[in-house]
């Protein structure tokens, strides 16, 4: 390659880039900041309410609350601005850059005719081979020089994109921490976790091996170690149940853990959870109650919680019509249930656990979610099988959730799902999973 | 009686929060920043920072769905005829906003 074509080429990687798409990035942040503006406002009318109640006493909290509510939207509104930043500078280092490349292009092209012009007509006398060729190198020089200039304007403008680009990437959520945690580094979700996790650091600390894990996204590893399992599952809201050795939920500590469903989801995955679950297909166990149009959901789950730990889940979700798009809440008051689900092993028929409704409230055993997780590497998550016995408020909920469950089996034979009647008073069915 | 005005209002206002339309960002995929040696991290750059503002975006949404819902939860669950309803429906606000994530 010449070193005309050199410069040609660097040219192009400058001149091809677009200032317009670096504007629409910068427009869209501004646009995104707009609308939070407008949510802030929504939330400080609710606030401006509340506090209109509020006589001192019950109440402060949920204040306090609607003003850090508010301060989320401040600290995405900031974010965001700082972002078009980033775009903006970008924009304007890509401007100046193209600008200098478009300069050396045409110096080069004038280079390059001076050079054709300097050979035209050689072969006649010994004295133009010699100026020819002083020209020849002269010219060849001075586009060396203009390659060198453009290799700066590159760098440079690479060092804005290095400089920019890394301020980009390194912004966390500012309402969810780990925002983004399927696209960022192992080592980022490492070091967020370090901070999160409470006592988590002080573990690492004292084991290179366990720091190297984390470092390094190796779950399983760190999964293995009984007690960090333990501060991952207690900050995800598990409970452990010592008399069955299984970890559970509370019925309070989900709420929380609502809001961090797609955390529980995304660590899910880096923790290595691999879980057969109903509805993958689109098609959920759902029915309506056609006097109130409340619409359940059942969902079940079953298999591998990371390499330490298996065990299955059984949760009841209610929307109040049919036309929700597919948002449930979890089940309130009486229309929760009452699950006693078991985890065996379906070719030996050994059973390995059963939570009878452990980590609800009070004693009634109702919940919207019947979770048992063991901690045990050695039980293969193929051979599991789940089954269960739900009670439900009335026999007419009962049959609902009865027909719904048995055309779900019917129309998904590889779920190897069968549902039986119990008893009516109180309502029962129970069902086995061997999926 | 005075109180029960105040629920209705705070209901109201919590409803206009839950109507109100949802921040989104319209970015899409990296921008052409050209060839540079840097160019092609720089995408990754942007991918993170795409996917980050866009999970934070629902996560906020979800704080705000989770805000409404307490508050409609608490305002149904209001009975004006109790002495103590006042203080049943702040503390039901203080508990239930304080487990959102923030």
């Amino acid at each position: 390659m010449s070193v005309f074509d050199k410069i040609y080429a660097l040219a192009d990687q400058v001149e091809k880039g677009s200032t317009t798409e670096l504007d629409d990035r910068a427009r869209a942040c501004r646009g995104t900041k707009e609308m939070l503006k407008d949510t802030k406002a929504l939330l400080e009318s609710v606030r401006v309410q509340l506090s209109e109640g509020w006589h001192g006493g019950a109440g402060e909290a949920a204040l306090n609350s609607l003003d850090a509510f508010k301060k989320n939207r401040d600290d995405q509104a900031q974010d965001l601005e700082e972002s078009a930043k980033s775009f903006e500078t970008i924009r304007d280092a890509l401007a100046k850059a193209r600008q200098d490349a478009r300069s050396k292009r045409a110096d080069a092209q004038d280079l390059q005719k001076k050079l054709d012009h300097g050979w035209h007509g050689f072969g006649i006398r010994q004295v133009d081979l010699a100026v020819a060729w002083a020209q020849d190198k002269a010219v060849k020089a001075q586009a060396l020089v203009l390659l060198a200039d453009l290799e700066r304007v590159t760098t440079t403008y690479d060092a804005i994109l290095l400089i920019e680009g890394q301020k980009l990437r390194f912004r966390t959520g500012q309402v969810w921490e780990l925002a983004g945690s399927e696209k960022r580094n192992l080592a980022e979700i490492g070091a967020i976790m370090l901070r999160e996790i409470p006592g988590l650091a002080a573990l690492v600390a004292k084991n290179p091996e366990l720091r190297n894990a984390l470092l390094h996204g190796e779950w399983d590893k760190l999964m293995q170690n009984p007690e960090v399992a333990q501060k991952i599952y207690d900050y995800l809201g598990f409970k452990y149940n010592k008399e069955g050795d299984f970890y559970t939920t509370g019925e309070h500590s989900m709420q929380s853990y609502m809001g961090w469903r797609d955390l529980y989801d995304k660590l899910g995955r880096v923790l290595g959870m691999k879980l057969d679950e109903t509805g993958t297909d689109g098609d959920n166990m759902e029915f309506t109650d056609p006097q109130t149009g409340k619409t359940y959901r059942l969902e079940l789950w079953k298999g591998k919680y990371g390499n330490q730990a298996f065990g299955g889940e059984v949760g009841f979700y209610t929307s109040d019509s049919p036309n929700n798009n597919g948002h449930f809440n979890a089940a309130q008051g009486d229309d929760q249930i009452k699950v006693t689900q078991t985890i065996y092993n379906k070719e030996n028929g050994e059973v390995y656990y059963t939570n009878d409704g452990q980590g609800a409230d009070g004693t009634d055993k109702k919940h919207f979610w019947n979770l048992a997780i063991r901690t045990d590497p050695d039980v293969n998550p193929e051979q599991l099988g789940q089954r269960a016995t739900i009670e439900v408020r009335d026999v007419e909920m009962r049959d609902r959730m009865y027909n719904e469950m048995t055309r779900y089996a019917a129309a998904h034979p590889d779920d190897h799902l069968t549902v039986t009647k119990g008893s009516d008073h109180p309502p029962t069915l129970s069902y086995d999973w061997q999926k | 009686m005075g109180f029960e005005v105040d629920v209705a209002d705070i209901s109201n206002a919590a409803a206009k929060l839950g109507e109100g339309k949802p921040p989104t960002l319209s970015a899409e995929g990296s921008p052409n920043v050209g060839s540079t040696a840097r160019a092609g991290s720089f995408a990754g750059d942007y991918d993170v920072w795409l996917a980050t503002r866009k999970d934070d975006l629902d996560a906020a949404q979800q704080q705000v769905e989770s805000l409404v819902e307490s508050i409609q939860t608490a305002a149904k669950s209001y009975h004006g005829t109790d002495s103590e309803a006042r203080d049943a429906f702040l503390k039901a606000l203080d508990s239930s906003f304080e487990r959102i994530d923030r």
